[in-house]
């Protein structure tokens, strides 16, 4: 149905978890960017939008042989997205030019399948109005057009960014079809440079680079969705989590060494 | 042929001209103007709109001072970025990236405001500014003249800025008046080397990245805006070899090469004990060092440390001996070792004997002195070749001895109990008075007046190094946004004062008077002529005598450079141990057990260990956008939130979730239980703030009837300089209905 073809970029990600301390300078850098309302103080905690998601998972263990780890997950641009698949009115698209997974709130009826179908839980709803605190929205950023109530949402590697770079592309009369190298919201923002971005095809650029790195392995690898999305983390448990255990990134439970279950 | 119209053709005609209406794009079109009118629902926030500049300035909203770059869209200040060619290669935090959204945090006041600041559950009004300056100068007019300036003081929550030295002058015009700082815990680790090293001149300058391992007694190197400035950063000579210290598993302790689980509380003994096996096992060429001038028939510094031995301390650190002995032996490997103190930023300072005896560690491993990874730099105050003035210190202010007190409100982010505070006062006329930009944080918690100062990115500050910084810096912030009307310089507010004290102020416009001292400062690194400047004209990094002039490097600050400078080349100084060594070491040894003891002696079950949010320093206003990590992740723990271990949990019958009532022997504070398997057995863990949920909406309904203490409060704040620790209860309660 999206079949792949081999011209374009395919932007792509790697975060680099043995560097990422759960500052949360992504998360914000992330909501600044891309107009991400809060939700209102009486809303429950999962009706957030947090397009870039710092989780806090550990080794299962208790102090004092207690070692917290955090997962960042945004979107994970899947080649083969289940939430492309599910979505009954085509507001989810894969941009053949970018690889990047394009969600159009214009068309979204608000029907969740995409959530549900997301084995990453990188989707998110907007169950209430945006709102923001009086004048705030004179920080709003105009080139991301804040979404209606109704409407599902996620990461899109920051693709009003990309636009920019277009344009300024355009402007310097390079040809339409170059790769442009932009970096999103959440790369710019790391202060420990935990976060690469950058296109995949290219062989030589640090994407590629990482993507073949020992440490590497992708979320959920066995799904076969093809997320553009690469982790890195020398821990084997760890990587555990990351490639058959997600759900214990949600707090209820974590991951001993040897792959158990913990308290 | 006739038609006929029947009502069955009519119905047939209608049913027909319905079906092919479905089949044509009419619905489409239709849904898609109601999708297309949705998004421009008058519900939906309209962004601004204009030409898109950029302007670079310096963060202010914790000292370490990060570079920024404000993109504007037209005249609106849209969002701050890092910026990767200045001299910190790109580091901020979130509280920088959120640096926009506080010119329009709900708890900024926007104007003269006034409550009672005695009930818990006053609410600020908003009062005429001028007769509200009228009625404080009248105050200062009368203090005046009965001879009782002593009562009058003011609190500056960032000192050695310029505005700093406007505060020493406006005391200095009034004819007395206290010049008081509330040091933070960076600022109290650097005090207490001050202290040691015997000159307010010289300040420490560690660098991790010449040391060959670093020992850190809670040094949040991972998870704070200071702690990251002082982290060896990749590319860098080799990663020093890294000990971690802390009480709970956090995310420092879980990066670094080997984690020491100490108990809560026990810095003095466990640095003292390694200090011990150094000086018996002599594994240390500079124990002479730390003997030399404080010396005497008193003994050596060897005495000194003599009644700690590891087998001695060890039930008070909760550490074997053997691995009080194999850090010792590991660090004296690994030398030169750099040893820092500072713990959770969020609990206050660690406390001035625990600093000294750190210090103390980190000469004996390798410092200071020229190469050394404890060096040294100019204080601010040799920086710019300024007076030395005394500060006193908040908490050595006996209590009911003040009948004025300005709070300088431009660090929003100090940790500070606004018991403490209200109990400086004298009487019910007394009054405190922040000259701050928001009804909260620091300065306004506990004020009775505020006067509305602009907002972070709305007026021209400086930024001094930061304690402990690893070299000496300096950079103005220039004005992104402009402040509204209401908004005035806090040197604006001074020079008013003035006049309406009855003084004549030498400027009537104090923001210039401000601005010529930011230029004086300017004018003296250019004299000494040392060190680089970073110009984001272009890019460039070049010697400061490449400027034409102090007027070159002014227009360079004022465009949002940075001048920087390495730390001294100085040679190995002899450091003085501070008073007698008889008191000291009775101090030690009576530090060593009592922390512990007086936790027992509380006859309370429970350790509460108060802690910033992550990225924080605790007790600020949060921006709203960091709600997103309170609210939405585990990233940032709110103030209403009690952290127990699942083992505590179990044994105290407490779910996770269950409302419960937290008791010191200062009072009591409402919070909902969460369990967290970082933590040891019988901890409690609590921030001190920012409260990401606290947005400027109503007070909640606990804080209302005045039962719910502040953090530091309920830690004993506002009763001792060191409340790092607290015995403390937790117990069930109902919930009540909302």
């Amino acid at each position: 149905m999206h079949a792949t073809e081999n011209t374009g970029a395919r932007y792509a990600m790697a975060i680099d978890l043995d560097k990422c301390t759960g500052c949360g300078a992504c998360m914000v850098a992330c909501a600044v960017e891309n107009n991400v309302a809060v939700p209102p103080p009486a809303a429950a905690a999962n009706r957030g939008l947090t397009w870039m998601a710092v989780h806090r998972t550990d080794n299962g263990q208790e102090w004092p042989a207690h070692r917290p780890v955090f997962i960042p997950i945004p979107c994970q641009q899947c080649e083969h997205a289940p939430c492309i698949h599910v979505c009954p009115v085509t507001a989810v698209q894969l941009d053949e030019s970018t690889g990047i997974v394009g969600q159009v709130p214009a068309r979204c009826m608000g029907c969740r399948y995409c959530m549900a179908a997301c084995p990453y839980h990188a989707r998110y709803f907007n169950y209430f109005d945006p709102t923001w605190p009086e004048g705030l929205e004179e920080t709003l950023n105009p080139d991301v057009a804040p979404r209606m109530r109704g409407v599902a949402e996620k990461c899109n590697f920051c693709h009003g960014r990309l636009d920019r770079a277009r344009e300024r592309a355009a402007a310097e009369g390079r040809p339409a079809d170059e790769v442009v190298a932009y970096v999103p919201a959440c790369v710019e923002a790391c202060p420990h440079g935990a976060i690469t971005f950058g296109d995949s095809r290219d062989p030589a650029s640090p994407m590629a680079q990482l993507a073949r790195d020992p440490r590497a392995f992708r979320l959920l690898e066995a799904l076969g969705t093809g997320p553009k999305v690469t982790y890195l983390s020398a821990d084997p448990a760890v990587r555990r989590v990351g490639l058959s255990r997600l759900d214990m990134v949600r707090g209820a439970t974590a991951v001993t060494a040897d792959g158990a279950e913990g308290a | 042929m006739t038609m006929e119209l029947t009502r069955r053709s009519l119905l047939k005609f209608m049913g027909g001209a319905v079906a092919g209406a479905v089949l044509s794009p009419l619905p489409w079109k239709l849904l898609d103007d109601a999708s297309i009118w949705t998004q421009n629902s008058s519900l939906i926030a309209r962004a601004p709109r204009g030409p898109v500049t950029w302007r670079d300035t310096t963060c202010t909203l914790c000292p370490v001072g990060c570079g920024l770059r404000a993109r504007l869209v037209g005249e609106a200040f849209v969002s701050a970025w890092s910026r990767p060619s200045h001299p910190d290669a790109g580091a901020a935090c979130p509280l920088g990236f959120a640096l926009a959204q506080m010119r329009y945090h709900p708890a900024r006041v926007r104007g003269a405001c006034a409550r009672d600041a005695r009930s818990a559950a006053a609410r600020w009004r908003m009062v005429d500014a001028d007769a509200t300056v009228a009625e404080i100068g009248r105050t200062l007019a009368d203090l005046r003249a009965a001879g009782r300036l002593d009562q009058m003081a003011v609190l500056d929550l960032r000192p050695d800025r310029a505005l700093s030295l406007r505060y020493r002058e406006f005391l200095q015009r009034q004819g007395g008046g206290r010049y008081l700082v509330a040091p933070d815990a960076w600022q109290a680790s650097a005090a207490a080397f001050t202290a040691l090293a015997g000159s307010s001149l010289l300040a420490p300058a560690p660098a991790p990245s010449r040391a060959r391992a670093v020992l850190a007694f809670g040094t949040p190197l991972a998870d704070d805006p200071r702690g990251l400035a002082l982290a060896p950063r990749d590319g860098s000579s080799g990663r020093p070899y890294h000990i971690q210290v802390d009480a709970t598993a956090t995310p420092t302790a879980a990066r670094a090469d080997r984690w020491l689980p100490a108990r809560p509380g026990s810095e003095l003994p466990l640095a003292l004990a390694i200090a011990h096996v150094l000086v018996r096992d002599e594994l240390s060429g500079d124990a002479r060092a730390l003997a030399a001038g404080a010396g005497g028939p008193e003994g050596s510094f060897a005495e000194l440390v003599a009644d700690f031995a590891p087998e001695r301390v060890a039930d008070a650190c909760g550490l074997a001996p053997s691995d009080i002995r194999a850090t010792a032996h590991e660090l004296a490997t690994h030398r030169p070792a750099l040893v820092l103190g500072v713990g959770d930023p969020g609990a206050g300072p660690l406390g001035a004997e625990e600093e000294t005896a750190i210090w103390c560690l980190s000469v004996l491993l390798g410092g200071p002195g020229a190469g050394a990874p404890l060096a040294l730099r100019p204080s601010a105050t040799a920086l710019f070749g300024e007076p030395e003035a005394a500060a006193t210190a908040l908490s050595e202010v006996p209590d009911g001895s003040l009948e004025l007190l300005l709070v300088d409100g431009s660090f929003p982010g100090a940790p500070l109990s606004p018991a403490l505070l209200r109990r400086k006062l004298r009487g019910p006329d007394a009054r405190i008075v922040a000259l701050s930009p928001y009804a909260g944080g620091a300065a306004g918690a506990g004020a009775d007046l505020l006067l509305p100062t602009p907002a972070p990115g709305e007026w021209l500050d400086d930024v001094p190094p930061p304690a402990l910084a690893p070299v000496s810096s300096y950079a103005w912030s220039p004005v992104v946004a402009a402040a509204p009307d209401w908004a005035v310089h806090a040197a604006d507010w001074l020079a008013r004062l003035e006049a309406a004290s009855g003084l004549q102020p030498d400027s009537a416009d104090g923001s210039s008077a401000h601005r010529a001292g930011l230029e004086r400062r300017a004018a003296a690194l250019m004299a000494a002529g040392s060190g680089e400047v970073h110009d984001p004209r272009d890019g460039s990094t070049r010697p400061l005598t490449s400027l034409a002039g102090p007027e070159e490097l002014v227009t360079v600050l004022d465009c949002g450079g940075a001048w920087s400078a390495p730390a001294l080349a100085t040679p190995a100084i002899a450091l003085q141990l501070p008073g007698h060594r008889s008191a000291l070491a009775l101090r030690w040894r009576a530090l060593a057990a009592g922390r512990a003891e007086a936790l027992a002696a509380a006859g309370r079950p429970l350790v509460l260990l108060p802690g910033g949010g992550l990225a924080t320093t605790g007790g600020g206003v949060a921006a709203p956008v960091l709600a997103k990590l309170g609210r939405e992740s585990e990233l940032l723990p709110d103030t209403r939130t009690a952290a127990v271990s699942p083992r505590t949990a179990r044994q105290l019958g407490l779910r996770a979730g269950t409302r419960a009532e937290l008791a010191t022997a200062a009072g009591t504070r409402h919070v909902d239980v969460v369990h967290d398997a970082s933590l040891p057995p019988g901890v409690v863990r609590v921030a001190t703030g920012p409260d990401p949920l606290d947005l400027g909406e109503a007070p909640r309904a606990d804080a209302a009837t005045g039962r719910d203490l502040d953090v530091p409060s309920l830690c004993g704040a506002a009763d001792r300089p060191v409340w790092r620790l607290a015995g403390a209860t937790l117990k069930e309660v109902r919930r009540a209905r909302d």
